[in-house]
């Protein structure tokens, strides 16, 4: 039985197992807000903080703290992420109004 | 609009004098992004503060965010005179309003739709259809969220850009041409 992660052995067997990436994005800001802030945090954490294909299976948003987010931002930000991991891209901590109605927003936006 | 209110005639004074430079005060004037964006975020501790406004504080950023930081994505370094945009709270009248001395939304629209054919056409576009003056740039859908949230919280925003103002409220959203135009953009928001 696969379930999209990755086999590994140890204890004697092979165990599939499932490597998440968190990205705690208070770390860009409370207020994430402007296209060029978020296409500037985009860039920054490709160089820096997102993993690659082989090195996660999925990554995780996690907006605990967030204050405001803005579809500008997000759209910077998120999109490109979603285009590339698809439904292996995760939100966690999507209570804040501004976070919801945004990130909800964009999933009505068809990705080119 | 409510032209007897001091901060809301200050912003049509603005736009409409010819030329623009020194007539604002320090704290009312956002010459860059920054400060804009400072101000904002001050804006939406305080009112996340009033138990009147509570989490929607946050919407109130969305909102403002957006509106505001278009006067920088769409003007800079195009300005007429005076750059930045105007930038008030009006805490009994929870209102805020935003303005600048750009180039307007229809002359924007229209580098990548020539056939708009006025003001309204643009505002209309402007709150309801992905497109941006920056095209090819992948941008534009800010102010259909904008509008989503006024509608659903029962805010009012009316927006004025040239001879069109689009009023947007928990009822309806409609543009109204004036007779006389506005370089620049005015916008207020109650909540």
């Amino acid at each position: 039985m696969h379930n999209g992660g990755r086999w590994i052995e140890g204890y004697g067997c092979h165990i599939n197992v499932l490597i998440s990436m968190k990205i705690i994005m208070k770390n860009f800001g409370d207020f994430l807000s402007s296209r060029p802030s978020g296409k500037e945090a985009y860039l920054s954490a490709q160089a820096y903080i997102f993993p690659s294909k082989d090195e996660a299976d999925m990554i995780e948003l996690d907006f605990e703290g967030v204050k405001v987010l803005t579809p500008s931002w997000a759209d910077e930000f998120v999109t490109p992420l979603a285009e590339q991991w698809g439904n292996k891209l995760h939100f966690l901590h999507t209570d804040n109004l501004s976070v919801k109605a945004t990130l909800e927003f964009l999933k009505q936006i068809p990705i080119a | 609009m409510k032209e007897l209110i001091p901060q809301i005639q200050k912003a049509f004074d603005w736009v409409s004098m010819d030329n623009g430079v020194g007539f604002l005060l320090p704290d009312e004037h956002c010459p860059t992004r920054d400060i804009f964006q400072a101000r904002a975020d001050k804006l939406v501790i305080e009112c996340a503060s009033d138990r009147s406004i509570g989490e929607n504080a946050y919407l109130l950023g969305l909102v403002i965010g957006e509106i505001g930081n278009n006067t920088f994505d769409h003007n800079l370094g195009n300005w007429r005179d005076e750059r930045g945009a105007y930038f008030v709270y009006n805490a009994d009248q929870r209102m805020v309003v935003i303005a600048d001395r750009g180039q307007g939304i229809l002359a924007t629209l229209r580098q990548v739709r020539p056939s708009i054919a006025d003001d309204c056409e643009a505002l209309t576009v402007a709150f309801t259809e992905t497109l941006s003056g920056r095209a090819p740039e992948r941008r534009g859908n800010g102010l259909k969220l904008v509008a989503k949230v006024v509608q659903e919280q029962q805010w009012k925003l009316e927006y004025r850009s040239g001879c069109g103002t689009y009023v947007i409220d928990a009822s309806a959203s409609a543009c109204t041409m004036a007779d006389d135009g506005l370089k620049g953009m005015v916008a207020i928001l109650t909540f």
